[in-house]
Parts: structure tokens; C-alpha cells; sequence
């Protein structure tokens, strides 16, 4: 049986509803444009299977959404919505990589920002610690 | 209709660490921010919007180049 030794641990997140909120594993990622980064504060979503964030989060890293990204959908539990679809660099934990971004230009869903399986969880392994409220990291090699 | 790119300025970034595990220990902090973004630096709250580039905009107005920002969701369970 394999077993998985993290490095970090990083407490949940409860923002809003205190005492009764829900409590939610986030971590920091940069967003990283030609000539302009942002740092957001995102979901860890294990079951997502890409990173999405809003489009506006592109705009301030600089990033040209029409004329470097292609369309795409994400489907969620309110139903399909279209995407652009990018290749971002992100930054994690003083990790740097490039990642398939959905960013989604919703004026219902403007306060977005999650990290999906694809390309994030193949740089980092993720536990989650649910009775600690922990989200444990360790990088891959 | 997709936003235009945003003309910035800032190239220095700043070390957010520290503020966000000060916020993991601010529960309901943000009650009163629900959908909105909001922008901190340190431990302080320098502004909040619907918009994240209007969150942005007003942090630089007051002299905050490279707030952490962070999206608030409804407490509300999340199934996606």
C-alpha cells in the first residue's frame, strides 16, 4: 500500500457563517499573465476536473482570453457553461507550472475560483484531513 | 462578452502566506461580503467589490498594489 508523507498543512478556510459555515480547503495560487500576476485565494475541489476561475481573474493577470485561449464548457450542477480555455502559469507553494485554465465569463458566478484535478493535483498531492479541518501538501518530485 | 486585458503596472508581487493563515483563524470574517471579492493586505480588508478588477481598482486607489483577493461563496454546501 502506497503512503504519502506531507510536508504542509494548512487549516481549512470558514470566511462566512460563522459558527455554522461550511469550513473549505483553499490554498494560494498566482495567476501568472506576460506582465501582470494575481494571487487568489481558491477551493482545493478534488471533484472538479479542471481549474476554474473567473474571466475578470485573466484580465487582471493580463491575459487575452479571445486571442490566446480557445471555447470550451464546464458542466456543473447548474448545467453547462460556456469557458475559455487556457494555458496558464500558476503558482503554488513556490511551484511554477503551466495548467489548463477554464476561466468562465458568468455575471452569476463572478465569485469564482477552484482548483481542479487536471494539471494541479499532477503537481501536488492532496489529503484531506476532514476532522482536523486540514488540507495536507506535498509536491510531486 | 469577455474583459479586456487590464493595463497593470505592478511588477512586484508580494508574499501572501502569512495573511492567508491569519484569515484561516478569522471565522465569519467575511460574513458580510457574500459574492463579492475581496482584497486583503496583512490583516487588513482594503476593499471588496462584486468585481474582482473593481476590488483591484479601489485597492490601488488606496495604495495596495498586490492585495491577496479572495472570492467569498455562500456558506451554502457546495456539490460542484
Amino acid at each position: 500500500m502506497p503512503t504519502v508523507r506531507y510536508g504542509t498543512a494548512h487549516p481549512y478556510h470558514t470566511p462566512v457563517g460563522n459558527p455554522r459555515g461550511v469550513a473549505r480547503p483553499m490554498l494560494g495560487v498566482r495567476v501568472i499573465g506576460q506582465y501582470a500576476s494575481r494571487e487568489v485565494l481558491a477551493l482545493v475541489d478534488s471533484g472538479a476536473d479542471s481549474s476554474v476561475f473567473h474571466v475578470d481573474v485573466a484580465a487582471l493577470a493580463g491575459i487575452v482570453v479571445s486571442s490566446t485561449c480557445r471555447r470550451g464548457r464546464v458542466r456543473g450542477v447548474g448545467g453547462l457553461v460556456d469557458t475559455y480555455v487556457c494555458s496558464v502559469e500558476l503558482e503554488i507553494e513556490g511551484r511554477r507550472f503551466v495548467a489548463e485554465v477554464n476561466f468562465v465569463d458568468d455575471p452569476a458566478r463572478r465569485a469564482l475560483a477552484l482548483l481542479g484535478r487536471h494539471d494541479v493535483f499532477a503537481q501536488f498531492q492532496f489529503g484531506f484531513d476532514q476532522r482536523a479541518h486540514q488540507l495536507l501538501v506535498e509536491p510531486y518530485p | 462578452m469577455a474583459q479586456k486585458p487590464i493595463q497593470d503596472d505592478h511588477h512586484e508581487t508580494t508574499d501572501h502566506t502569512e495573511t492567508i493563515e491569519w484569515l484561516a483563524h478569522q471565522p465569519g470574517l467575511l460574513d458580510d461580503y457574500v459574492d463579492e471579492w475581496v482584497a486583503i493586505v496583512g490583516h487588513e480588508i482594503v476593499a471588496h467589490a462584486p468585481s474582482v478588477i473593481d476590488a483591484v481598482r479601489e485597492a490601488k486607489e488606496r495604495g495596495y498594489d498586490d492585495p491577496l483577493l479572495v472570492p467569498v461563496t455562500p456558506p451554502d454546501v457546495l456539490l460542484d
